[in-house]
C-alpha cells in the first residue's frame, strides 16, 4: 500500500522533504520516501496533509527524540528501498539493534508511538534476548528495575494461590460423571451376565423409590458439609462412598445400577475402589488445594457460576441422552453458585486471620 | 529501607517498565513461557504482566527430561506447572493458546482438564493441541481424548487445531457453529465419524483435513457452504464428495483413492490442470483469485498467506485464475507468486475475463491501471521459478502479453510454456498467433525454455 502510494507521488515530487517537530521543539526535514515509512507519519500526511512546510511540521509523540529518531529514519531509509533481499535486511538489523540496553529501550518506546511494527518487533526480539537465560537479580540489575515486591509475592509463583474455582468445579463434575459412566459399563457388562434377582419388577420399584431418596439425599447431604468442613476432595468422596457402601450392602446389584441413575451426586456402585481412588488423586495431584482467593469481581463471577452451571447442566443432559442411555437425565444439583460462594467466604475469612 | 529520591532516580533509569503493556507482551511472547512466568518476580510492574498476555505458548517438548525417557517414569513437573500456568492467567486477555507436548508426557485426563479450562473458562478464541511422538518413546498408540458432548462449542472459540489424535466420536464436536477455522491433521478417524463432525460446525471457512481413515473407509462429504480454504490430504479412503459453492482456494495434498470417487463441485474452481493431470504426485492447489469487496480482505488467500510454508511449498503446483485487468487481483497473485517457496513444478493461470467494460473501481488513490502495469511493474522483484508454465484462456490482451513478457524474460520459467489459446476468442486467432510468435522471439531467461502453443 505504502510503495503503491509513492508510485504515484514520486514522479511529481522528486525528492520532497516532510517536515517534523519533535516534543523538544526541533525541527527537522527528512526525505519523503523515508517519513513516510512510518505508519504515523504517514496517517498525517494522506490525511491531513500536514509536514510539507515549516510551520506546518507534523508534531511527533512525546516518546520520540531527536537522537531516536535520526536511528529510526536510519532504519527506515535502508527498508524502504525494495530491491534488497531478505538476507540484506536480516544483517543489517543484527547490526542495527546492537546498543546498549538503556538505548533499546527507548528506541523501542519510540518506535511504538510511531507504529512501526516491524522495528518494535526487532527491537523486543532483541530485549527477549537479553532478559533470557539470566536470574531475577540479573535482569533487575540491566534494566535497572526497582526491587519492590515483598518477600512473600516473590514466592506466589511458587505458590497455588490463584487457582480457578471454576476450573475445579468443571474438573470434578466431569470426573464424577465419568466415573458414573464406567459403573454402568461395567454394571451393564455383569447384568448381562447373572440377571438371577426373581423379584416383581413391581417389588423392586416400590422398593426403590421408598427407601433410596432418603438415603441418597443424606449421602449427598453429607457431602455437602463434608465439602465445607474440610474441604479435602479425597476424603469428602472417600466418605460418600463409605455411606454408599453401607446402603449397596442391603440391595442387589442391580438395584445399585438404578441408584446411581436416579441419586444427583452419588458414587455408588460395586466399588471400583482403586480406580476411583486412582481419579480421586488425579485431580488432587493436578490442582492444590490451596484455596481461592477471591479477588473476583463479583458481577463476573455470578456470570462464570451461571456459565459453570449451565455447562454442568448441559454436561448432563446431553451426554447421557447422546450415549443412548434410556434413563431419565440424572440432575446434577450441586449448587454451584452456593458452594463456590461459600468455598471464597471461607478463603476470604481464613486470608484475613 | 530506601529514601525517596534514590528511588526516583532508580525509577528514571528503568526505561523499559515505561514502555507499554503491549510492547512487553510483545517481549514476553519470545521468551519461553517458563521464563515469561519468572518476571513476575521482577517487580511491580512486572507481577501479573505475563497473566495477561494474549498468546500462550506451551512446548512441553522443551521440558522432557532425560531421565524420563525411561520408560515407566512419569514426569508430573511439567504438566503441573503448565496447568498452573493455565490456571494462573487472567483469562479475560488470552486470546491464542498452543500446546505441543509429547504424548507420553501427559495423561489424557490432564489434556482433556486443559481443553475444558482454556475454552469454558478462559474463553479463548484460537487453540492449537498437538502431540508429538518422541523418538526415544516410541508409543505408538495414537491419543484418543475422551471429552464430554459441546466440549468445541463455545461462542468465543473460533478456531482449532488438533494434530495427531484420534477421534472415535464426533460427540465433542456438537453444535461447533462457533467454529471458523478447523485444522485437523494427522488424525485417524472413521469417515463417517469425520463427515459428523463437519456436519456440526457449518460456519467454517477454512478446513484443513490431513486424515488417515484406516479404521473406517468411506465417502468423505464435505459440504459446508461457507467454506472458502480447503486443504484435503487423505489415507485410505474410499472416495470424496466435496460441494462448496463459496470455495477460492482447493489444496490437494495427496489423495489415496480412485479419481473417479472424487468428485468436486466448484464451479469456479474449473482448471485444466490439477492434482491428477498433474501426475498424483505434486500437491495441487486450485485458487480463483477474487476480491468482492475492495475493502475487506479475502479469508482464504489471508489464511494461505498467513501458512505460505506449509501450503505454497516447494515442487507442488497451482493453478490460479486472474483478472489482469482488477488491479487488486495482480495485487493478489504477485503476493502468492512472491510467497512462493524454491521451485515450483507447474503454474497455471487462466485468465479470467471481466465482462463489464472497463469499469473498475477507482482506488482512493485515484491509480489508473496504465500506471500500475508502467509505472510499479508488479512482478519484478518476484523470486519464484516454475518447471512449467500454462497459459489458458490466453487472449492476446496486453496485460496477458505483458504478464507473458515478464514470465519468460525474468527467468521464471525454467522448460516450458504453453498456451493455451481462448476458445471463445476464435475470430482473433490470428492476433493471438501473432502475439505467441512475439514472445518466442524474447529474450529468454532460461535459454532450453520452449513456448508452446497448444
Amino acid at each position: 500500500m505504502l510503495e503503491s502510494d509513492m508510485a504515484i507521488i514520486t514522479p511529481e515530487m522528486m525528492k520532497s522533504y516532510i517536515w517534523l517537530e519533535t516534543a523538544d521543539g526541533s525541527i527537522q526535514q527528512v526525505e519523503q520516501e523515508v517519513a513516510m515509512f512510518c505508519p504515523m507519519i504517514c496517517q498525517e500526511v494522506v490525511q491531513k496533509g500536514a509536514g510539507s512546510s515549516k510551520n506546518n511540521a507534523i508534531s511527533l509523540p512525546q516518546r520520540v527524540n531527536p537522537a531516536m529518531l535520526s536511528l529510526i529514519f536510519d532504519y527506515c531509509r535502508f527498508h524502504q528501498v525494495s530491491g534488497r533481499s531478505n538476507k540484506e535486511r536480516k544483517l543489517y538489523d543484527e547490526k542495527f539493534i546492537r546498543m546498549d540496553t538503556k538505548r533499546l529501550c527507548e528506541l523501542t518506546s519510540a518506535a511504538d508511538s510511531l507504529q512501526l511494527k516491524p522495528l518494535v518487533d526487532l527491537t523486543s526480539r532483541a530485549l527477549a534476548r537479553i532478559i533470557e537465560g539470566k536470574s531475577p537479580e540479573e535482569i533487575r540489575e540491566i534494566f535497572h528495575l526497582p526491587d519492590d515486591l515483598t518477600e512473600e509475592e516473590k514466592l506466589e509463583p511458587l505458590k497455588n494461590t490463584m487457582d480457578d474455582p471454576r476450573i475445579r468445579l468443571l474438573n470434578r463434575l466431569y470426573a464424577k460423571k465419568r466415573k458414573e459412566l464406567k459403573e454402568r459399563e461395567k454394571l451393564k457388562s455383569i447384568e448381562v451376565e447373572d440377571r438371577v434377582d426373581e423379584r416383581s419388577v413391581d417389588d423392586l420399584l416400590s422398593f426403590i423409590n421408598g427407601r433410596d431418596p432418603k438415603v441418597v439425599k443424606t449421602s449427598k447431604s453429607k457431602k455437602k458439609n463434608k465439602k465445607r468442613k474440610e474441604h479435602k476432595n479425597g476424603r469428602s468422596n472417600g466418605t460418600c462412598e463409605a455411606s454408599e457402601k453401607d446402603s449397596d450392602n442391603l440391595h442387589s446389584k442391580e438395584r445399585n445400577a438404578k441408584i446411581v441413575d436416579e441419586s444427583a451426586s452419588s458414587l455408588g456402585g460395586v466399588s471400583n475402589l482403586g480406580s476411583m481412588e486412582d481419579d480421586i488423586l488425579t485431580p488432587k495431584a493436578e490442582f492444590e488445594d490451596g484455596y481461592i482467593d477471591d479477588e473476583f469481581d463479583p458481577v463476573l463471577k455470578e456470570m462464570l457460576d451461571r456459565e459453570v452451571e449451565d455447562f454442568a447442566r448441559r454436561l448432563n443432559s446431553s451426554w447421557v441422552l447422546s450415549l443412548g442411555q434410556e434413563r431419565q437425565p440424572v440432575h446434577f444439583s450441586i449448587n454451584g453458585n452456593g458452594t463456590t460462594r461459600r468455598l471464597t467466604g471461607r478463603a476470604g475469612l481464613a486470608r484475613s486471620s | 529501607m530506601k529514601r525517596q529520591s534514590s528511588v526516583d532516580a532508580i525509577n528514571a533509569n528503568d526505561q523499559i517498565s515505561r514502555l507499554p503493556d503491549e510492547v512487553l507482551h510483545k517481549i514476553l511472547s519470545k521468551l519461553s513461557i517458563q521464563e515469561a512466568v519468572r518476571t513476575s518476580v521482577l517487580s511491580c510492574r512486572w507481577v501479573d504482566l505475563w497473566k495477561e498476555m494474549p498468546h500462550l505458548f506451551l512446548d512441553l517438548r522443551k521440558l522432557a527430561k532425560f531421565r524420563t525417557l525411561l520408560p515407566h517414569v512419569i514426569d508430573n513437573d511439567a504438566v503441573r506447572s503448565m496447568t498452573k500456568v493455565i490456571n494462573d492467567h487472567r483469562g479475560g486477555h488470552l486470546e491464542r493458546c498452543t500446546i505441543y507436548y509429547y504424548s507420553y508426557q501427559c495423561k489424557n485426563r490432564m489434556v482433556e482438564a486443559w481443553i475444558r479450562s482454556l475454552i469454558h473458562v478462559k474463553h479463548i478464541k484460537h487453540l492449537t493441541l498437538i502431540n508429538y511422538l518422541c523418538p526415544f518413546r516410541p508409543n505408538t498408540k495414537p491419543v484418543t481424548l475422551d471429552l464430554p458432548p459441546n466440549s468445541f462449542s463455545h461462542p468465543y472459540l473460533k478456531s482449532l487445531h488438533l494434530g495427531r489424535y484420534h477421534i472415535k466420536t464426533p460427540l465433542s464436536f456438537n453444535n461447533c457453529g462457533n467454529l471458523m477455522n478447523l485444522e485437523l491433521t494427522g488424525i485417524l478417524a472413521e469417515a463417517g465419524v469425520l463427515n459428523a463432525v463437519l456436519m456440526s460446525c457449518p460456519s467454517l471457512e477454512v478446513l484443513v483435513v490431513v486424515i488417515n481413515c484406516d479404521k473406517g473407509r468411506g465417502l468423505l462429504k464435505i459440504e459446508n457452504r461457507n467454506l472458502k480454504f480447503l486443504y484435503l490430504s487423505c489415507y485410505k479412503i474410499d472416495g470424496i464428495e466435496v460441494s462448496t459453492p463459496n470455495l477460492d482456494i482447493l489444496s490437494i495434498g495427496s489423495l489415496w483413492c480412485e479419481r473417479e470417487n472424487v468428485v468436486f463441485e466448484n464451479p469456479r474452481l474449473q482448471f485444466h490442470r490439477n492434482y491428477w493431470t498433474t501426475g498424483k504426485i505434486y500437491a495441487h492447489t486450485s485458487y480463483s483469485i477474487s476480491c468482492p469487496d475492495q475493502e475487506k480482505k479475502s479469508i482464504g488467500h489471508e489464511f494461505m498467506m498467513s501458512r505460505s510454508q506449509e501450503f505454497l511449498s516447494e515442487f507442488s503446483s497451482m493453478s490460479v485464475s486472474v483478472d489482469l485487468a482488477n488491479t487488486k487481483q495482480v495485487e493478489m497473485l504477485h503476493e502468492v507468486l512472491a510467497a512462493w517457496r524454491g521451485e515450483m513444478e507447474e503454474l497455471e493461470v487462466l485468465f479470467k475475463k471481466c465482462n463489464a467494460p472497463s469499469a473498475e473501481v477507482e482506488t482512493s488513490i485515484g491509480r489508473t491501471k496504465k500506471q500500475f502495469w508502467e509505472v510499479k511493474k508488479p512482478f519484478s522483484d518476484v523470486n519464484f521459478t516454475a518447471y512449467t508454465v500454462w497459459l489458458s484462456d490466453f487472449s492476446g490482451s496486453k496485460q496477458e502479453i505483458a504478464f507473458a513478457s515478464w514470465l519468460i524474460t525474468q527467468g521464471m520459467v525454467i522448460k516450458t510454456m504453453l498456451i493455451k489459446p481462448s476458445s471463445s476468442f476464435s475470430s482473433k486467432k490470428l492476433e493471438i498467433e501473432g502475439a505467441v510468435a512475439n514472445l518466442k522471439e524474447l529474450p529468454k531467461g532460461y535459454s532450453e525454455l520452449d513456448i508452446i502453443m497448444a
